[in-house]
């Protein structure tokens, strides 16, 4: 299986760590995996609120380290669905910390179904023009 | 921790600190903490927990530049903002925080250019009133020698020049970190709102500056006309009267500006009347042949001074350059306008 982890093609560091892995090196493209960063979150968000550590883990739990998703980019996508309404925010400190939580809502959820159908309609488009490795 | 929080200080240090600014800053430290936490109770190392916190971190510009612009409906960030040209696409978003430092900040340069600008005249009005009772006969200045009754009102004009560039300066320094806000920001619709009202309520304010400002003008004219009549008696009359002409007129730039400068500050904001996105092109003309006619004008005020010693008459380039040059504005305007 694969271990090397994917980043985001224009991440920075400051801090120069030894695991830093270089661009040829990410399997995913940075701009097909953008498009549907909001539909990762929606997902997880379908069955409970959640928090944004704890979104971020389960997307590199879920993807097996393949993607793990910055958070600048987490914030962005949590900023822009609630300003399109797709989320709602709200402060809860019943675990102890104060955090700011998400809940999907309809137009989320109806967001996240447009989304589901485009992916696999363009799963369905690429799919055509690639060649199947030889098993 | 200290370490992360202190990446996370960098990163926010060349941003502009306003509410929205702290509270993006405190919800990321929240997320990282929490990452940090639990990769030590993991059995991370230190330098393993705070390595792998930093390097998923990210790019703060790219999060500015997703939240400085309008909502979009694709999320897709490699996507461009629809209408490049637009008014409010590709814009920076602004708070109600903002908007108010960015108008007391306004406020103030104002002040401090009509301040400069008073000074100025102050200058010229002593320099006038000098040349002229140097040459008054009942004083008898001619013992003193040439040089001093020559160069000396030029040099204290120099010297209110030097004291007003300063608060030119000084002001402009202060007010550089708002001229953001003035090259088009995106605001809330509530503050709009606010914003209209207001420009509504200072109109009449506004209004009544313009109207005092441009009868003092004209009263500082007819007081030239007068008191040139009585020149042929008193020499000394001319220079009164120019003398008082541009006192006048120092009072109705004071008001031109305060008043006025407000009325632009949100017209700016808003982006209405002569800030118009339609306007801009027009702006940016008229901008380029101000930049190179001014300097000209005083470049051939000081020559003309000082080669020809036309002081006393020199100043009157600049009323008739100044006049010259609104009529081109306004040329320029009415032919954008045909379009």
């Amino acid at each position: 299986m694969y271990d090397n982890l994917y980043y985001d093609s224009r991440s920075t560091t400051a801090v120069g760590t030894t695991d830093v892995v270089k661009e040829e090196d990410a399997l995913i493209s940075s701009d097909v995996i953008r498009g549907y960063n909001d539909t990762m979150i929606l997902y997880l968000l379908l069955e409970e609120p959640s928090y944004g550590y704890e979104i971020s883990k389960s997307i590199k739990e879920l993807t097996e380290e393949k993607y793990i998703i910055k958070e600048t980019t987490l914030y962005s996508a949590f900023t822009r669905m609630e300003n399109n309404g797709y989320i709602q925010s709200f402060s809860d400190e019943s675990s102890g910390k104060r955090r700011t939580y998400y809940r999907i809502t309809e137009s989320g959820r109806q967001y996240y179904r447009e989304k589901c159908e485009e992916w696999n309609i363009t799963k369905e488009v690429v799919n055509r023009f690639i060649q199947e490795e030889d098993e | 921790m200290d370490t992360i929080m202190n990446y996370l200080n960098t990163m926010f240090a060349t941003v502009a600190q306003t509410e929205q600014m702290q509270k993006i800053k405190n919800d990321l430290a929240a997320n990282m903490e929490d990452k940090y936490n639990e990769l030590k109770a993991e059995g991370k190392s230190e330098n393993e927990a705070v390595g792998t916190v930093i390097s998923e971190f990210g790019n703060i510009d790219e999060l500015l530049k997703d939240i400085g612009l309008q909502p979009l409906r694709a999320e897709n960030g490699a996507v461009e903002p629809a209408g490049a040209g637009g008014q409010t696409a590709g814009q920076r978003r602004v708070t109600k925080e903002e908007v108010e430092n960015y108008l007391a900040a306004k406020k103030k340069h104002n002040k401090m250019t009509a301040e400069g600008v008073v000074l100025i005249m102050l200058g010229v009005i002593c320099m006038i009133l000098l040349f002229g009772i140097f040459e008054m006969p009942e004083y008898n200045f001619s013992t003193w020698p040439e040089s001093i009754r020559g160069a000396g009102p030029v040099i204290l004009l120099l010297l209110t020049v030097m004291g007003a560039v300063s608060l030119f300066i000084i002001s402009g320094n202060q007010f550089e970190k708002y001229a953001y806000m003035e090259n088009g920001v995106s605001i809330p619709e509530e503050i709009r709102q606010e914003l209209r009202n207001q420009m509504e309520q200072d109109r009449t304010i506004n209004t009544m500056a313009v109207t005092i400002g441009v009868g003092l003008c004209i009263f500082g004219v007819i007081v030239l006309l007068t008191l040139g009549v009585m020149s042929e008696k008193h020499e000394i009359m001319g220079s009164i009267g120019v003398a008082s002409l541009l006192s006048l007129v120092a009072v109705a730039c004071y008001l031109f500006i305060c008043p006025g400068g407000m009325k632009e500050a949100y017209e700016k904001l808003l982006g209405v009347g002569d800030f118009a996105p339609e306007r801009a092109r027009e702006n940016k003309i008229v901008g380029v042949v101000a930049s190179i006619v001014w300097p000209l004008t005083v470049a051939a005020f000081l020559v003309w001074g000082l080669a020809f010693d036309g002081w006393k008459i020199c100043w009157i380039l600049f009323p008739v350059v100044g006049i010259c040059f609104g009529g081109f504005a306004a040329a320029c305007g009415a032919m954008h306008e045909k379009r």
